[in-house]
């Protein structure tokens, strides 16, 4: 009896717990590597365009032909999605996918309900990257890259080294979505464009390239406007997402010639007042950096000449701060910085009667900059070559 | 006796601390509770002095009737009529094995096998319950000793991959919306743990019956740390609104882990993690309903109903509700908490205050 009784069992638990019941194999997955949303021809609808991998082709690595580009529509994202599959031969697979792009009129009509299916769903992951491009994702989607057989890592790559600019934001879905939920911080992405140099005389050199420009802003969901590069480093400066990158001066004998000093190690610190109901914020920049180019024949390599250095790298972070401030205060009032939450968590009290009027009174906060620049190091070099 | 195994402190401790922080460890229902704010983990760690008077009572009468469960107690105490205090011990144990098994399949169900019907998660990890049942307590005992580490020892393997990942400033502002919601929170998440009631039908079958105190103290202690470790971690990786929308929050934590485009998509842990834990949770109060109705019915030996109880606990976990939602309506803190108040607060007290009366206990003898 027992014997049968654990040959039941045996045959029970096998046959129900195999694990096995929906399996897919590598095979026939076509692995998504990039999606760009954009809105249809048609009323109402969503276009869907698509990066599956082929990963035989992708392999052997030439250009561009590591995957496979399809475009289908529907009323909604994963209705698009859905319909992909009825041209591809394989179930498509999202928990890949390297980059999000979302063309820029959709973004400018409300982005909140295209990232739903995004987070709802259970294959995408939230380490994507979110991306809005200048014009229509599509064309960023189609595009190719020299490096890299598969265009959308070829993006994700470039985002990882935004760090050596500091110049473009970088922004996966998880932080886009967490700031999209945020009640009083705006989001922020990066920005993509497919730009193209005219007038080259080689053919190639004028073909239309992808380039991070910097960042595309966001009022509560809708797309406001767009960050240039220098103000895009303003807005890291700001929230501490410097990294590294060259800050450009004249140089302080020879107002003709510039210097390049690397950034070596930055961080801010924001400290939200509240004087007589006037809400202030103080935002203070730590930064080193280490000189390490000079275009002009003379010394620099003086304490006096390093303090003024220091001062003119100073200002330069300070244009750079004061630019995206003017732009996305003064003008859209989006509080990308994250000002609203410093002062709830400083003054929880003052901020129950703030919240609700909080993107009018933005507008109005006085934000002073306070940067602490340092100049450390010379290089292996003190003089330059031809010195005078 | 209908058990005649005994099992160690360490090993009740276990029981009670894993069964508890299992829930949490996928649900954090805690998202669902006042305050729903950042100050949550302060509730769960003022839950610690409510969960110490809520267990008074059970404590109480489980040394006034020493050797007896609880239901052996009410029979004592009223007699006949105590049968139906039984019988309602034993549907809650019922009820809840119901809903933890309908919880399991639900999250199995939501994410790494969509196209799965539940009742396969449901019916085999019963039929794995039911084999554990057949070895007596001492098995299931055991099984809970050799998971709680690796269950303890992954959460802290988590937090501190994802630590990187964390933004500690949102928890602040601290006790935003005022201490009274924080302390409510505190009593939501003490009535929530059922797991009181472990120690009355348990402490009869500890070997060193003097350890009893200790049993409780290290093991609401455990959970007072362990669990604001995984709020905390899932408040700082997602911030306070992304974390109360989120079905299964610490899941969508583990799914964050990337340590230098290495060490990632490790959410595989979270479901070994699962399975190992709800299948002791399943195990332990899948064994009190067994252990309730065999005292209730004064059987000899209670393997006989392992089987017809096991087929009515998986179909209640089918029909306890028709959607996941429906689900979540049900064991939000607005029902649940006077559910599970009566049966680990109300009840025991009533008992003692009647039995205070009578004159009736096992010390007073």
């Amino acid at each position: 009896m027992k014997r049968w009784l654990a040959l039941v069992l045996i045959v029970m638990v096998t046959m129900t717990t195999c694990g096995c019941w929906s399996r897919r194999e590598l095979d026939t997955l076509g692995v998504v590597m990039g999606m760009g949303i954009d809105r249809a021809k048609e009323d109402g609808k969503i276009s869907l365009t698509i990066q599956i991998l082929k990963p035989a082709e992708a392999k052997k690595g030439t250009t561009g032909e590591g995957v496979w580009t399809i475009t289908s529509s529907g009323y909604t994202v994963f209705d698009a999605f859905r319909n992909a599959t009825m041209q591809s031969e394989r179930e498509l697979f999202l928990s890949h996918n390297k980059v999000i792009v979302i063309g820029e009129e959709l973004a400018r009509a409300g982005i909140a309900p295209l990232v739903d299916f995004l987070d709802r769903a259970h294959e995408p992951r939230r380490l994507s990257y979110f991306v809005i491009a200048k014009g229509e994702a599509k064309d960023i989607i189609l595009a190719e890259h020299e490096q890299e057989s598969i265009p959308a890592k070829a993006i994700e790559n470039m985002i990882k080294l935004y760090g050596d600019t500091s110049m473009a934001a970088s922004v996966n879905l998880h932080e886009f979505l967490k700031m999209l939920a945020s009640k009083t911080t705006d989001p922020i992405a990066s920005r993509i464009e497919l730009i193209g140099a005219e007038g080259m005389e080689r053919e190639e050199d004028s073909q239309k390239r992808l380039r991070l420009t910097g960042a595309a802003a966001f009022l509560s969901d809708k797309l406001v406007g767009w960050l240039n590069r220098s103000e895009t480093r303003g807005f890291n400066w700001i929230v501490g997402k410097v990294k590294s990158g060259i800050i450009v001066v004249k140089s302080p004998i020879d107002e003709s010639q510039y210097v390049s000093i690397e950034i070596i190690r930055a961080s801010s610190k924001i400290i939200p007042e509240i004087q007589d109901g006037k809400v202030s914020v103080t935002v203070k920049i730590n930064q080193e950096g280490n000189f390490k180019e000079q275009m002009s024949n003379v010394n620099l390599t003086q304490p006096e000449l390093f303090s003024s250095l220091e001062r003119r790298q100073a200002e330069v972070i300070r244009n750079e701060i004061d630019a995206v401030l003017q732009k996305a205060q003064k003008e859209w009032g989006a509080d990308i910085f994250g000002f609203g939450e410093a002062v709830r968590r400083e003054f929880p009290k003052v901020w129950k009667g703030l919240e609700e009027r909080w993107h009018d009174e933005f507008q109005n906060v006085e934000v002073r900059v306070q940067v602490d620049a340092k100049l450390r190091r010379t290089g292996v070099i003190s003089t330059p070559a031809k010195s005078r | 006796m209908l058990e005649d195994g005994k099992i160690t402190c360490r090993q009740i401790i276990y029981l009670i601390f894993l069964s508890r922080i299992i829930i949490t460890f996928t649900y954090l229902p805690i998202s669902d509770t006042p305050p729903r704010n950042q100050d949550v983990w302060i509730s769960e760690l003022l839950s610690f002095p409510v969960h110490m008077l809520l267990v008074l009572p059970v404590y109480i009468l489980s040394q006034r009737f020493k050797g007896c469960s609880i239901i052996q107690a009410s029979e004592i105490i009223f007699g006949k009529i105590g049968k139906i205090i039984g019988a309602m011990y034993t549907w809650f144990f019922l009820h809840m094995t119901a809903i933890v098994l309908r919880q399991f399949g639900e999250f199995l169900s939501s994410v790494p096998y969509p196209e799965t019907p539940i009742i396969v998660f449901i019916s085999s990890i019963t039929l794995f319950a039911a084999f554990a049942l057949r070895n007596g307590l001492e098995v299931i005992s055991r099984v809970g000793e050799i998971v709680t580490p690796i269950v303890i020892g992954s959460i802290v393997l988590v937090v501190a991959l994802v630590a990187k990942d964390m933004d500690l400033k949102v928890l602040k502002p601290v006790l935003e919306g005022g201490f009274i919601p924080v302390l409510y929170g505190g009593f939501i998440v003490a009535t929530r743990t059922t797991e009181i009631l472990f120690i009355s039908m348990l402490l009869p079958y500890l070997n060193r019956r003097k350890l009893a105190k200790r049993v409780i103290l290290v093991s609401f202690i455990l959970l007072t740390i362990l669990a604001p470790i995984i709020t905390i971690s899932v408040l700082a990786t997602f911030g306070v609104q992304q974390t109360l929308n989120r079905t299964f929050p610490f899941f969508s934590t583990i799914r964050i882990i990337s340590v230098a485009n290495f060490l990632e998509r490790i959410d595989a842990l979270h479901l070994g993690i699962w399975v190992l834990g709800v299948f002791v949770k399943v195990a332990i109060y899948y064994y009190l309903t067994v252990l309730g109705a065999a005292q209730v019915l004064n059987l000899k030996d209670y393997r006989s109903i392992i089987i017809p109880i096991g087929t009515i606990i998986i179909s209640l976990s089918i029909l306890i509700a028709d959607s996941q939602l429906q689900l979540r309506e049900f064991i939000s803190y607005k029902y649940s908490l006077w559910y599970a108040l009566f049966f680990i607060l109300a009840l025991p007290l009533f008992m003692l205050i009647v039995s205070a009366l009578r004159g009736k206990g096992m010390d007073l003898k």
